[in-house]
């Protein structure tokens, strides 16, 4: 993936727990200490060792501390580096996640070597949809819950997750998720 | 125009309208209405916008000449800019305006107008192109992080090999004092009568005592380099005569192996040369020794060339010997390689790492190469000046390094005036040339050197550098001033090369080390007197069993406990006097007379084994002459209870039993 997660990923965990905290992670990732520019796009191993070293140094299951970086992501990160973009994605939960892949197709242009998920929403009744959520690699499923939250955070207006339902496929992961909306009127 | 047309445009683009001849806008797209609610049907188009890009619109007519051009548009209530371009449908006399929001103005101007995604046509890239600049931003700021860690852990490392190289050059000091006390004291017993058992364990004490002494100077210079305070020192010389010595110098080590050194020049002779002799040499010697250490049979060669048309010197070592596999060639200029063989000082490891930055410091070049079982072939290049017109200055300078490599005699005929203001050092230097057979004068300033040499012819003056009244250069020019001068040696403990150059500079024919080694008052007195004709060799010889035996039991029993208790009492007296005058002149601040006592002292507190003493002092002095203050109080605050346990040390010392 591209620096600019790995550098999230660090940004969280120093805020939240300190520096301290954060150099045990990369010391027992043992990534090299250039994994973190923003428009480099590094090795999925890469990645996959800092959030894997996050997780035994924390004592945290990789689940949990995926949930969080996508808390910390949709709340915090994003909105710091990428606010502009966030705020043309969308008012309302379901207008920002129709057009989550128009966003992160602008991303690639300029990330050639990007490979983002999709997001398909289907509106079911007037306060829940299910999201079809497909992705060229594997266990980032807990990523994607934690950004939703973040999303409900965002716009004021609780989402609750109340069905996952993995989809089988070839390559990656897929699944369906659906969602209520606590406050369907925003 | 055709609304199906219209429809396309819409779908390609977020906003769109017509303007007709009276620049009145019509078929105003959707979303145009959405974000613009007070656009209708017919309204002017100057009045609804701000044309801010092209500049000069007000007629139809100004529309037709830019209708190839960019158009920005800002409404007049300052809400809504727009980005886009004319078409002009060819059966039509009206134009179409094709947009979407300008990106950049929104975002600055009107951020409270929220724009989506879906207002930016697919084809538009302003969106892409505010997350590209956005990370970019963030990219140069991960890059400025890390250099700035780079930097960080740069200097980190650099610092640390600063203080591991000044760590070196402090250690390798403070050995050396104290070696060098064994090597007086070996010196000092080494004549004494003995049973042919400790004759030889002295000569191993002794060679090894050497050896080390090789190994600490080699670390020195090591770490000389590695700090970078190692400076060139140009002077003319003769390179047969260098060679010459090269050849000399490593002979005797060549016989023992049966092997030859031969050298060949293929230059013109007559010529001196410019360069730095000294490091020239210890690289040649280096190089022949290492040949000479691992050819078992056979020759070691030197060829020396020059290039044409340039000043570039080629020096050529070739051996015989069993040569170095391809693999350790690559590393034998590595620090610490070759944990080799052998009892030399050659063999730390250090050696060729030191030859190499010697040979990189003269801005020269060395290789080697090498087949297993065929020899080893090393050469060097360093530029040297041929426009020298001295010729044999060195003259002295080779014949006393030939001459200290050979056997040689251990007694002389010859007056020697020896000058020095530490009066134990006198009574010391003294005893250890009459021990060699010469008739000795002392003096303890340069003053009264110059006026006894007034009266007395001498052979050879040996003396100290800093003395009261009149220093030794001082007085060395005044000598030398005279009718044929004898040859006068500077005694010092600053060996820097520099201050050597300088000394040469000063008159001086040569120098000697402090405290005094045997062997190399040796070496000095051969060079200067005549032999004894029934001197005999040399030979190292003592009756002590030198695990036993400290400095002061070493000079007890040379000079005989009658002489020791009186030379003990001199020292004594003298140092605690002189240590008086030390505070007298603390009291005072008087930074100049510090530093010439503390000199004097630990030049003889040295030698009486009084080391954390000599050590002292050597601080005190050298932060005197840095006019370092708080350096000095470190020192000073307690010399003069380490000074009085030092005393009581030298006082209370007996011999228990007999040696
Ligand atoms: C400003 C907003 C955003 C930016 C700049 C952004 C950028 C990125 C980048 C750079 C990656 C790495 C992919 C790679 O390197 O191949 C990524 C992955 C991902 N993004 Fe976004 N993203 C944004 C918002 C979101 C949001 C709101 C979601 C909501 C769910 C999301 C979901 C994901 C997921 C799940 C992945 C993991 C890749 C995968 O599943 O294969 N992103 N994004």
């Amino acid at each position: 993936m591209y620096g600019l997660i790995h550098t999230a990923l660090r940004d969280m965990v120093i805020e939240e727990l300190g520096d301290h905290t954060w150099l045990e992670i990369t010391e027992v990732s043992n990534v090299p200490s250039d994994s973190f520019l923003t428009m480099r796009s590094y090795d999925d191993e890469v990645t996959l060792a800092l959030v894997s070293a996050a997780s035994s140094v924390l004592k945290l299951p990789v689940a949990d501390a995926l949930e969080a970086f996508g808390l910390y992501w949709m709340t915090t990160f994003a909105p710091k580096e990428y606010g502009a973009l966030l705020d043309h994605t969308g008012n309302d939960p379901i207008q920002f996640l129709e057009n989550l892949d128009d966003l992160h197709d602008r991303i690639s242009t300029a990330f050639t070597d990007f490979k983002p998920p999709s997001f398909r929403v289907a509106i079911s009744s007037q306060n829940a949809a299910t999201i079809k959520y497909v992705s060229n690699r594997k266990g980032l499923t807990p990523f994607v819950l934690g950004i939703l939250k973040g999303l409900g955070q965002r716009f004021d207006n609780g989402i609750e997750i109340t069905k996952i339902e993995p989809v089988a496929c070839e390559r990656g992961e897929q699944c369906d998720i659906t969602i209520s909306l606590e406050n369907a009127d925003g | 125009m055709d609304s199906q047309l219209c429809e396309i445009l819409d779908q390609l683009f977020t906003f769109t309208f017509s303007i007709d001849e009276e620049l009145a806008v019509s078929r105003i797209s959707k979303r145009l209405k959405a974000q613009l609610p007070e656009i209708k049907d017919r309204s002017h188009f100057l009045e609804t916008f701000e044309c801010h890009r092209p500049a000069g619109i007000h007629s139809f007519t100004d529309l037709e000449t830019s209708d190839q051009s960019m158009f920005l548009l800002i409404s007049r209530d300052k809400k809504l800019a727009l980005k886009g371009q004319l078409i002009r449908l060819i059966d039509s006399h009206a134009y179409q305006f094709v947009g979407m929001p300008w990106l950049a103005w929104m975002n600055e101007k009107a951020p409270e107008t929220k724009l989506k995604l879906g207002d930016f046509p697919k084809l538009d890239s302003q969106m892409d192109q505010e997350f590209y600049f956005t990370s970019q931003q963030s990219m140069v700021r991960d890059l400025e992080e890390l250099n700035e860690k780079l930097m960080i852990a740069e200097g980190e490392a650099k610092e640390a090999s600063r203080v591991q190289s000044d760590l070196f050059a402090i250690m390798s000091h403070e050995m050396r004092t104290p070696l060098n006390g064994v090597i007086s004291a070996l010196s000092l017993i080494s004549d004494e009568d003995s049973s042919l058992e400790k004759n030889k364990l002295i000569s191993i004490a002794n060679e090894s005592a050497n050896n080390l002494l090789s190994v600490i100077n080699y670390t020195l210079d090591y770490s000389k380099i590695d700090a970078g305070r190692m400076t060139l020192q140009e002077q003319d010389f003769s390179l047969s005569a260098l060679i010459e010595s090269v050849v000399t110098v490593t002979e005797s080590r060549a016989k023992e192996k049966k092997l030859t050194v031969t050298s060949r020049l293929d230059i013109d002779t007559s010529e001196s040369v410019r360069g730095d002799s000294e490091k020239l040499r210890q690289v040649l010697i280096n190089i022949v020794g290492n040949a000479i250490k691992f050819t078992d049979e056979g020759e070691v060669s030197i060829t020396v060339s020059k290039s044409k048309g340039n000043n570039m010197y080629c020096f050529t070592i070739e051996d015989t010997g069993a040569g170095i596999d391809s693999a350790d060639l690559e590393k034998i200029f590595d620090p610490f390689w070759g944990k080799a063989t052998g009892s030399s000082g050659i063999s730390t490891g250090l050696g060729l790492n030191i030859v190499k930055r010697l040979v990189e410091i003269m801005a020269g070049n060395i290789t080697a190469i090498s087949t297993q079982g065929h020899g080893t072939t090393f050469q060097v290049f360093i530029p040297l000046s041929s426009d020298a017109h001295t010729k044999g200055t060195l003259a002295v300078e080779e014949r006393r390094t030939q001459q200290s490599q050979l056997a040689m005699p251990n007694s002389f005929s010859g007056k020697v005036l020896l000058v020095d203001d530490n009066q134990t050092n006198l009574m010391l230097g003294k005893m250890m040339l009459e021990k060699h057979g010469v008739s000795v004068r002392t003096a303890s300033n340069g003053q009264e050197a110059v006026e006894i040499a007034r009266d007395i012819t001498f052979d050879l003056v040996l003396m100290d550098i800093s003395m009261p009244i009149m220093d030794g250069v001082t007085a060395t020019k005044e000598i030398n001033n005279r009718e044929n001068p004898p040859p006068v040696v500077a005694l010092t403990a600053n060996v820097r090369d520099e201050l050597i150059n300088k000394y040469r500079a000063d008159g001086f024919k040569g120098y000697l080390r402090k405290p005094l080694g045997s062997q190399a008052l040796l070496t000095e007195l051969n060079l200067w007197l005549k032999p004894n004709p029934m001197s005999l060799g040399v030979t190292i010889d003592s009756e002590k069993d030198l695990s036993k035996t400290s400095i002061l039991e070493a000079l007890w029993s040379q000079i005989g406990e009658e002489n020791f208790q009186r030379v003990r009492e001199l020292f004594l007296e003298e140092t605690e006097r002189r240590v008086n005058v030390l505070l007298g002149a603390w009291v005072r601040r008087d930074l100049e007379a510090m530093r010439k006592e503390a000199h004097t002292i630990s030049s003889s507190v040295a030698s009486f084994g009084c080391e954390d003493l000599a050590w002292r002092l050597k601080q005190i002095e050298q932060a005197s002459s840095e006019n370092d203050v708080r350096e000095i109080i470190k020192y000073m605050k307690d010399i003069e209870s380490v000074s009085t346990d030092s005393l009581k040390a030298v006082t209370s010392f007996s011999v228990t039993e007999e040696v």
